[in-house]
């Protein structure tokens, strides 16, 4: 083999570090030290459809343009690439749903959208949850939205489709199509067309449960996890009933949780998705939906239960296997589906206190690594200037040609530029025209950098937001960490080294079947 | 003290670290201290059988009027609402539904129809399937028109080999999940 002369190993060592993460971010929070600390603990926080756009506005709205919110504290940052691919295919399919992206963290592969922890070709793959679980760790898994939402199910469940939550199997919400639209054939392992309700309360995956999705649930769910020694808040309805309703149902409360005490404990507190806090706070005292607990509650608690359950984190002489959770704050992108600013960066730092309860854990803890990061970006989420306006309030798009300069101009040519169209822009969506349906004119948000008279919705507020689509986009999303290890996250990397990543803090060597 | 003044032999040791490290996604720090070897993954868990909508009954009381379409109570029945529902001579039952719980897409929806007699004796069901968004809408079609959501959409549930000509159904959702 040819020697290389010294200069170009010296180059490639320097490369191969940064690609290899030891390069650390210009955050200025203290560097946590990596060595002699081993990692007991993994804590994933994710905020859904939670794009960078979507912190720099919450920051800007709750912190000031100068402030940071907690997770921007996180000392190493970076960003991740999110796409899914085309089923039977390694085709990237360029933007990614919950589920797809979902299973490429938790297992590490990619796969098609509407997957849950099946690979491409309708495999069903290991997910870290199940190989901490089997290795002695206690596991969490947390949510704002139903436990068997895509989110939270790929961690504990496979199914061919994402749609199968439960409570009863459909071929049309278990099976997907063929391409002449008649459903494939039922597959060999009945797990995967299994709702996933059903999945969850027999496979004790996760040590603690909780979220919403009651009306996924049935008794003979509640008898299961029973059976399996879980602390079952509320109840999963009457045995005696064919069908669970809102009235045979109980939802646990956030007392519930707070009384919770038990090795396992599965706590859903709404039959559907968790009321988003900006709506909870508008309700009156007596109202069901203020019992429910906030993200930073069931964060806070399942710590705790998990700590709990392994004797307690700083017991030296116990086994040093800590714990994996799992915490999503789901309705970032469900707000931001319904183009719902307001709702969409009260979810922001609802999850971002949920983020900070996990931070001050882990920095008394000292052997804890926190990540947070998201799934996808949702809907194309901006930040525009004050006083303008976006293409979706225009008559027409901007012009695109320079007379000062001929050779600027490109093909499509535009001439003329898009004036603002009064009858798509007909005031601030939260503001003078929140009554028109058709409305595409921002929503804007006074900061603490503006003066105290300043309201929300008027054109004086500084903060100007806009949503391109009610769906998901391909961007890039922020992710941040603080622990031992954290300084592998400092790169910019596909969604599914963050499985391998995780799986190495937590037993310390690369992925392998287990 | 800088790469660049290192000895040949240490540089040419330090970049086969760091490709190691690249190789392996881990950084140049001390390596956390390995876990115990996991534990082989425990036997597969044994499921039940995939749990179906229940049967409907086989006798509705009161008999019904002629005509009428019932609401049965069931897991999603507070999430949607369901409006101008008729029984037709196809047979079947139409009807609007909107769902009134999430904004975002509807993976899966169906409605199904029993359909009863004047006695009110079960005589057969149908079902209508909806989905707004699946693998289907992220190849490149995505759902256009009505959406469930919000305005809602119109259904038809036809019935399927029925033992006689129905008086009366009674409309249940089993399946009801959005994005």
């Amino acid at each position: 083999m040819r020697r290389r002369p010294l200069k170009t190993l010296t180059v490639l060592a320097i490369a191969s570090a940064v690609a290899a993460g030891t390069a650390v971010t210009a955050n200025s929070a203290p560097q946590q030290s990596d060595s002699h600390q081993d990692i007991r603990n993994v804590i994933y926080l994710l905020g859904d459809g939670m794009g960078r756009t979507h912190v720099t506005a919450a920051r800007d709205r709750f912190m000031g343009a100068g402030g940071k919110l907690t997770m921007e504290t996180l000392p190493n940052t970076g960003a991740v690439a999110t796409y899914a691919v085309e089923k039977n295919s390694a085709k990237p399919a360029l933007v990614t749903d919950s589920a797809s992206s979902a299973t490429a963290w938790s297992s590490g592969v990619k796969t098609y959208n509407a997957a849950i922890s099946v690979d491409a070709y309708e495999k069903k793959v290991t997910t870290l949850m199940e190989q901490a679980h089997a290795a002695g760790f206690a596991t969490g898994n947390v949510s704002t939205a139903e436990v068997t939402d895509a989110t939270p199910a790929a961690e504990f469940s496979h199914a061919l489709l994402r749609g199968c939550q439960g409570p009863v199997y459909s071929d049309a919400a278990c099976l997907p199509k063929k391409d002449d639209g008649s459903y494939e054939a039922a597959p060999a392992d009945k797990t995967l067309i299994t709702p996933i309700a059903e999945q969850i309360a027999r496979n004790g995956t996760a040590d603690v449960i909780l979220g919403g999705g009651l009306a996924r649930f049935e008794p003979d769910d509640q008898k299961a996890l029973q059976a399996q020694g879980y602390q079952v808040l509320g109840s999963f309805g009457d045995p005696k009933l064919p069908a669970q309703t809102a009235a045979s149902q109980q939802v646990a409360t956030k007392a519930d949780l707070d009384k919770a005490n038990g090795k396992k404990v599965i706590g859903l507190f709404n039959r559907g998705n968790l009321t988003v806090e900006h709506n909870k706070a508008a309700l009156p005292a007596d109202a069901p939906q203020k019992q429910e607990p906030s993200l930073a509650d069931m964060t806070r608690k399942s710590i705790q239960l998990l700590t709990d359950r392994k004797g307690g984190s700083y017991d030296r002489h116990k086994s040093k296997k800590g714990f994996f959770l799992q915490v999503e704050g789901a309705q970032i992108d469900k707000r931001s589906h319904a183009n719902d600013a307001a709702q969409t960066l009260d979810e922001i730092k609802a999850f971002d206190d949920a983020v900070k309860a996990a931070y001050e854990f882990a920095k008394k803890d000292g052997h804890t690594l926190v990540i947070v990061t998201a799934d996808h970006e949702c809907a194309g989420f901006n930040i525009i200037e004050k006083g303008t306006y976006t293409n979706a309030e225009a008559v027409a798009p901007p012009a695109n040609t320079d007379a000062g300069n001929p050779a600027n101009n490109s093909v499509p040519s535009r001439t003329a530029s898009g004036a603002k169209d009064p009858a798509r822009s007909s005031g601030i969506v939260n503001g003078a025209g929140a009554g028109d349906t058709k409305n595409f004119a921002p929503a804007t948000f006074r900061t603490p950098d503006d003066p105290k008279d300043v309201k929300d919705g008027s054109p004086e507020a500084s903060l100007w937001l806009t949503y391109l689509s009610g769906n998901h986009t391909g961007a890039d999303v922020p992710i941040y960490a603080y622990g031992p290890g954290s300084n592998v996250f400092a790169a910019s990397q596909i969604n599914t080294e963050l499985y391998g990543k995780m799986y190495r803090s937590l037993f310390g060597r690369s992925p392998q079947q287990h | 003290m800088s790469l660049t003044h290192l000895p040949r032999a240490a540089a040419a040791a330090t970049a086969v670290a760091a490709l190691l490290a690249l190789a392996t996604g881990c950084s140049g720090a001390a390596a956390p201290a390995a876990a115990k070897d996991p534990a082989p993954a425990a036997a597969p868990v044994s499921l039940p059988a995939p749990r179906s909508a229940p049967a409907p009954a086989a006798v509705l009381t009161p008999a019904p009027a002629a005509g009428e379409v019932r609401t049965g109570q069931g897991p999603f029945t507070d999430r949607v609402k369901l409006t101008d529902t008729h029984l037709t001579a196809a047979p079947s039952v139409t009807g609007h539904i909107a769902i009134s719980s999430d904004v975002s897409d509807t993976l899966a929806l169906e409605i199904t129809a029993a359909y009863y007699d004047a006695q009110g004796h079960l005589l057969g069901t149908g079902t209508f399937h909806y989905e707004e968004e699946g693998e289907e809408g992220h190849a490149g079609q995505p759902h256009t028109g009505p959406r469930a959501t919000g305005d809602g959409i119109d259904f038809t549930v036809p019935a399927d080999h029925l033992t006689g000509t129905p008086a009366a159904a009674v409309l249940s959702i089993p399946v009801l999940v959005n994005e």
